[in-house]
């Protein structure tokens, strides 16, 4: 063990690395009914080559599907069997595995994570059953969802060729034509102790589980995998339309940030909550309730690790063109970036972001994955904590100069939905 | 066997026929409060059905005293949210607050419950913008099953109407109907819940809240309303606009969860597709790898309950993966289940039901809805252990009472365009079933 410190506002949550290079932190609360354990891993969509994307998804998917030892079919029984609640994600810059159970039975999840992280064994026929399985899984969700089928033409405009600019879950044809042996290979190559965090939160003895993670996941055999560096290029400003089968219009606005580790990162996030953090916020009650503009209009503040996007999206109401929308958002931010937000605002944004951290670290699952994401990010399982202080301390003056940049510096990305067989069909 | 623990959750009598459920725990400075009233949109006319949808969306639009936006930062400023929804038989309000402001925020729900106040303008707006807004609901096969299942499964009946109505009833709602409707719906018996570190330091604040609710709107006698027998023998599908993938809804009656069979069925339910080990499961996604999304699912009701499989295969295969699924079924329960079996089941399950309980709020949300249904707010602990001491044989039993062994069974479907009419219908003629019917979606 390298690494064992703590940090004074978050005392209770226990960091360290194992000697194989893994990670870990532990987030234990004795009054908590049960326990979460995550397992991150340095690797997501971006990490793809050409022509495999989605391979960091459908390794996912197989990690259930059996090892060596481990039959397939048996990893999700005896996981079941133990009471445990099971899932996994996979986005552009991580992949992560979690399970919920009772504290007892960590000993026995973690022998069983431990098995699939060393010896995941893919046979053909489970292979060509779960390529089956995503291949359903883009139809349902992306080729079913208009809105989804938009966000993924916005995403390639915006990224071009680089490692954002495809699906995570993968094209349709890179789907159908990569092999059992190519996720065999991502596995191996990516699933390196070194690029793995476990978080852990909820009633655990700490000193007990840290015994369990060393007799476990600590036998990982450790080996060298660097991350490669990847570059994501950015488009230049852009305003694309298209056409799907929508009931309404949206209009996406979306303009690049320096990501998460900038330290502009905790301006954003309160620019994020001022614009659209409540029905009082700048955007629903310009555009929504007085100007009645909007069905609903929500700005995202995307925390990727690579440059980043901020986003404004709006489902427009019957009648009401794209133009009036561009209008009515760069009215709001040049009100912003003349005279910033008045006190009351940023007073309100505050209290409101207070309230949503205590509701969101509620439970166990959202306490793993805030340490996990945090140490994506940041490298660092606390730094995703520290910046709720950072975004109390940003002034108003930083969120002028933020909306000045969004207006006159920054490159903007746009893109219209109309109806299929709209009238303004281009 | 998981044990789920006695949480420290308690239901108090307050005034009349109001109740209090407190329940405590690590709450991070935060108060939830839910008032749940024992009234829902079944009682409405047909002719206006979603009149009480109506009537609590115009409560955002503000009151007497402050503008929607001047009431909406009100709640804000003091880090508190809302929430409001209607069921069929029910309706509740959510207040989530920072813990220092609870006692003014409880000044503004009470004036927000039963102060509301907008002009004719307001709620043309509202009307137009919920007919917008249900038209996007129907951008994808999901959004169409769901506004499918009330006009297939309780045709003719109160229970047809989703609970915020139809177009049509929507269009004939005026101003003057929704005061009386939301003190109809005030005036409902209700249960208070209080989700906090220590729920008995805001149980005075809480019973004084509702004291002075019942004295603006006393408790009222209103009629519950049954759930009707759900149709069956029949397909019924819809057109989604397009893409590739189907949603698809098989659904089969199931015993009153007051049945002194229903803790057997909730499990025999388990073991047959509500984890990734069961039959359905292994069948459909992992062997065949027909859907990405497949499970089985119990929706209780005093008077009938609901069964059905869920899943999203590609339009093609929609009928071949309904037989899939009534074949796996089939062959679950002429095979008879074993106590090993049975065991893992219940662990999952009773893994499922800790997490659910996890939180001091979704403690407070279950023991609401139990002594909403008159039952022990124990029941959280109690079924539980009822259901860990059942053995396979007396599980296996009920696959008689319920499912899709009776053959009453209704196939709901969102197909896509291009599946042509006769496609579909040939697809179809596999099942068994009296009759295909494309529906068209209001």
């Amino acid at each position: 063990m390298r690494l064992n410190r703590k940090d004074s506002k978050f005392e209770a949550i226990r960091l360290g690395q194992l000697q194989n290079g893994l990670s870990y932190a532990l987030w234990p609360d004795s009054r908590d009914a049960v326990a979460t354990l995550q397992i991150w891993v340095s690797v997501g969509s971006r990490d793809e080559a050409k022509g495999k994307t989605g391979l960091a998804h459908m390794l996912e998917h197989l990690m259930f599907r059996g090892s060596a030892s481990v039959p397939d079919g048996e990893f999700d029984r005896r996981m079941e069997s133990l009471g445990a609640q099971v899932n996994a994600a996979t986005w552009l810059d991580y992949t992560y595995y979690t399970t919920t159970v009772h504290a007892a039975a960590l000993p026995e999840v973690l022998e069983l994570e431990a098995d699939r992280f060393a010896h995941l064994l893919i046979t053909q026929e489970v292979f060509r059953a779960e390529r089956e399985v995503v291949a359903n899984e883009r139809r349902q969700v992306v080729e079913s969802d208009p809105e989804s089928m938009m966000m993924e033409r916005f995403y390639r405009e915006i990224y071009g060729e680089s490692c954002y600019g495809w699906p995570t879950i993968g094209w349709s044809d890179d789907i159908a034509g990569y092999r059992a042996e190519d996720a065999q290979a991502f596995h191996h190559e990516a699933y390196a102790p070194s690029r793995l965090f476990v978080s852990i939160a909820g009633a655990v003895d700490p000193s007990q589980t840290l015994a369990l993670l060393e007799q476990t996941l600590g036998g990982l055999m450790p080996r060298k995998s660097v991350r490669p560096e990847r570059e994501v290029a950015l488009s230049e400003s852009f305003c694309r339309t298209m056409t799907l089968p929508v009931a309404a219009p949206r209009v996406n606005l979306a303009w690049p940030t320096e990501g998460r580790r900038a330290p502009s990162f905790a301006a954003w996030c309160l620019l994020h909550d001022l614009l659209s953090g409540g029905d009082s916020a700048l955007l629903p009650a310009a555009l929504e309730v007085n100007e009645k503009l909007v069905l609903d209009i929500n700005a995202s503040q995307y925390d990727h690790a690579l440059p980043s996007l901020f986003e404004i999206s709006a489902t427009l109401r019957q009648g009401v063109g794209p133009e009036r929308i561009r209008k009515a958002v760069d009215a709001v931010l040049t009100m912003l970036a003349a005279s910033g937000p008045t006190e009351d605002d940023m007073a309100v944004a505050k209290t409101r972001l207070r309230a949503q951290d205590a509701l969101s670290l509620a439970g166990t699952y959202a306490r793993a994955e805030e340490l996990g994401e945090s140490w994506i990010a940041f490298g660092d399982p606390l730094a995703g904590l520290r910046l709720r202080d950072e975004i109390v301390a940003v002034t108003a003056a930083e969120i002028r100069r933020l909306a000045h940049r969004m207006l006159h510096e920054l490159p903007r990305y746009e893109l219209v939905v109309l109806p299929t067989g709209s009238d303004e069909e281009a | 066997m998981i044990q789920i623990p006695r949480f420290d959750v308690a239901l108090e009598p307050l005034p009349g026929m109001d109740r209090m459920v407190l329940s405590g725990g690590p709450s991070f400075g935060i108060v939830s409060i839910r008032i749940h009233f024992d009234h829902g949109t079944a009682s409405e006319p047909d002719e206006v059905s979603g009149l009480l949808d109506v009537a609590l969306t115009m409560l955002d639009r503000g009151t007497h005293r402050m503008p929607r936006l001047v009431l909406s930062r009100a709640f804000e400023r003091l880090g508190a949210s809302l929430g409001v929804r209607a069921f069929r038989t029910s309706w509740y309000v959510d207040l989530t607050v920072l813990e220092e402001y609870l006692d003014q925020a409880l000044d503004l729900l009470l004036e927000y419950l039963t102060d509301s106040a907008f002009d004719a303008e307001e709620l043309s707006d509202v009307l137009t913008e919920a007919e917008e807004e249900a038209e996007t609901a129907l951008e994808d096969p999901s959004g169409i099953l769901a506004r499918m299942n009330g006009p297939v499964l309780w045709s003719g009946t109160a229970w047809e109407h989703h609970p915020d109505g139809r177009v049509e009833t929507r269009r004939r709602i005026k101003a003057e109907m929704l005061g009386p409707r939301m003190l109809e719906a005030l005036g409902a018996k209700a249960v208070a819940g209080i989700a906090a570190e220590d729920p008995g330091h805001h149980a005075k604040a809480v019973a004084g809240w509702m004291a002075k609710l019942r004295t603006l709107v006393p408790v009222n006698k209103s009629e519950k309303v049954r759930r009707p027998p759900i149709r069956t023998g029949a397909v019924s599908a819809a057109r989604t606009r397009g893409g590739a993938q189907a949603a698809l809804m098989l659904s089969a009656p199931a015993p009153s969860s007051l049945d002194e069979s229903w803790d057997a069925v909730v499990l025999h339910n388990a073991a047959f597709g509500s984890g990734f080990m069961t039959p359905l499961v292994q069948r459909v996604r992992g062997k065949e790898g027909l859907s990405y999304g497949i499970g089985s699912t119990l929706v209780p009701d005093r008077d009938e309950s609901l069964f059905a499989v869920q899943c999203s295969p590609q339009g093609s295969k929609a009928a071949y993966t309904a037989s899939v699924c009534l074949d796996a079924w089939d062959r679950f329960v002429e095979t008879p289940m074993t106590d090993t079996y049975l065991d893992q089941v219940k662990s999952y399950y009773l893994g499922t039901l800790l997490m659910r309980a996890e939180t001091v709020r979704q403690r407070m949300g279950q023991a609401v809805q139990y002594a909403a249904s008159n039952r022990q707010v124990s029941e959280l602990w109690e079924h539980p252990r009822r259901l860990s001491e059942l053995d396979a044989a007396t599980v296996g039993a009920v696959a008689s009472r319920y499912g899709f062994g009776t053959g009453s069974y209704i196939v709901v479907c969102a197909l896509p365009k291009g599946i042509s009419d006769p496609g579909w219908k040939r697809h179809f003629d596999a099942l068994p079933r009296e009759g295909v019917h494309l529906r068209r979606l209001r």
